[in-house]
């Protein structure tokens, strides 16, 4: 990881030179994380590919004035700026939507009427209907995901799937690690509690806020 | 219920890799002594490893090319804009010419307006000096009279008056 962390620094440098095969190998490297955390933000594809190139292309545009922040004598991981970055354009983005605001007809849709489902331990399970049952609770909880505040949905994303540190998903988010820590604590224990119904006996009552209120909060 | 710290701290492991054999040694030893906790951890583990199997979105294959294409044509448009500031200022110049000459044209019009009319009054008064016979002292003197009559607002110069009236007799 340290290694990988260097050589961004690395073809960052070159970038800052003009070497546009580096940016490529960047853009390559980080494209797949960024566009994650962009569509975890804003929960659609289509606009987040436009979103994450306008990601690399500001990335691009200051290549000239890019510092790492040195922190303990050791230069900031280059991907804790691009996700500043993605994380701070998709905010754009939602405020955008907010100002110009499009009514999707799924939105209209609720869903209820779900089979009860038994209590999953095994996640290995190979039987088809537990595989069934399992894949329509990780629907359910990546409906509560979606429903969270968008600094919780982020940290956890971050932490999730980019691996990061508290340290620097604070630096993304700009807040604390005690902060970064409670918006986790706070986002999975809200996930518990939405799910905890569905997996009793099936219950699913559909989103208590607006989806779009939900993501702007 | 909220966890203990220690089992928060291999949950926070479980965000993103399965707990190897001497964490799950430490999660056993604990969730024995603390029996409580057991359904609370088994909540949160579901929440986690729900969310870690969720389906990964997919960014587009050609995704790197179109970022490089808009790359490259940003490297080339200062060239273009360069030569599109040029034709801006050149492009501009009849516009200029052209706010020039209404400029020239409105001061000359008014000039020659001005003059004209400036001429017109300067040979009204000639004939009139030329036509007219001096007024009597008792036409001038009758002012006062049409001044109150509100038709001509005329201020009566009586010095000039005194001054005129040795010639006028």
């Amino acid at each position: 990881m340290e290694e990988e962390t260097d050589s961004d620094l690395e073809l960052m440098s070159r970038v800052r030179d003009g070497d546009l095969a580096a940016f490529e190998t960047l853009v390559d490297r980080h494209k797949q994380p960024v566009f994650r955390l962009i569509v975890g933000m804003l929960g659609d594809s289509d606009e987040s590919e436009d979103v994450a190139q306008k990601v690399f292309l500001q990335v691009y545009k200051a290549r000239a004035t890019y510092r790492p922040v040195v922190r303990h004598d050791k230069p900031a991981k280059f991907s804790t700026w691009l996700f500043t970055i993605a994380r701070n354009l998709s905010l754009n983005e939602l405020r955008r939507r907010k100002r110009h605001p499009a009514v999707s007809l799924d939105d209209a849709a609720g869903e209820s009427g779900d089979e009860p489902l038994e209590w999953l331990a095994d996640q290995t399970a190979t039987d088809p209907t537990k595989a069934l049952l399992q894949s329509e609770l990780e629907e359910k909880i990546g409906e509560a995901l979606r429903e969270l505040p968008i600094n919780q949905r982020t940290a956890i994303t971050l932490i999730q799937e980019q691996g990061h540190s508290y340290l620097e998903i604070a630096e993304i988010l700009g807040c604390s690690i005690s902060a970064v820590k409670s918006l986790i604590h706070r986002g999975r224990e809200t996930i518990r509690q939405r799910v905890r119904p569905y997996i009793a006996d099936g219950t699913w009552e559909a989103s208590p806020a607006p989806p779009k209120k939900a993501v702007r909060e | 219920m909220n966890l203990s710290s220690d089992l928060e701290e291999l949950l926070e492991i479980c965000w993103t890799r399965d707990l190897n054999d001497r964490e799950q040694a430490r999660l056993r030893r604990l969730l024995a002594d603390n029996p409580a906790w057991e359904p609370a951890w088994r909540e949160n583990l579901q929440v986690v490893a729900g969310i870690r199997c969720l389906p990964q979105e997919v960014v587009s294959a050609n995704f790197t090319e179109r970022v490089m294409a808009k790359v490259e044509a940003r490297d080339t448009r200062p060239a273009r804009a360069e030569s599109s500031n040029r034709n801006w200022s050149w492009g501009w110049m009849p516009r200029w010419g052209l706010a020039a000459a209404l400029f020239l044209l409105v001061a000359v019009g008014g000039y020659v307006l001005w003059h004209s009319e400036s001429s017109r009054m300067v040979s009204n008064l000639s004939d009139v000096t030329r036509s007219g016979a001096a007024p009597t002292l008792e036409e001038l003197r009758h002012f006062d009279t049409i001044q109150s009559l509100g038709q001509v607002p005329i201020n009566v110069d009586w010095d000039l008056i005194a001054l005129a009236e040795p010639a006028l007799q």
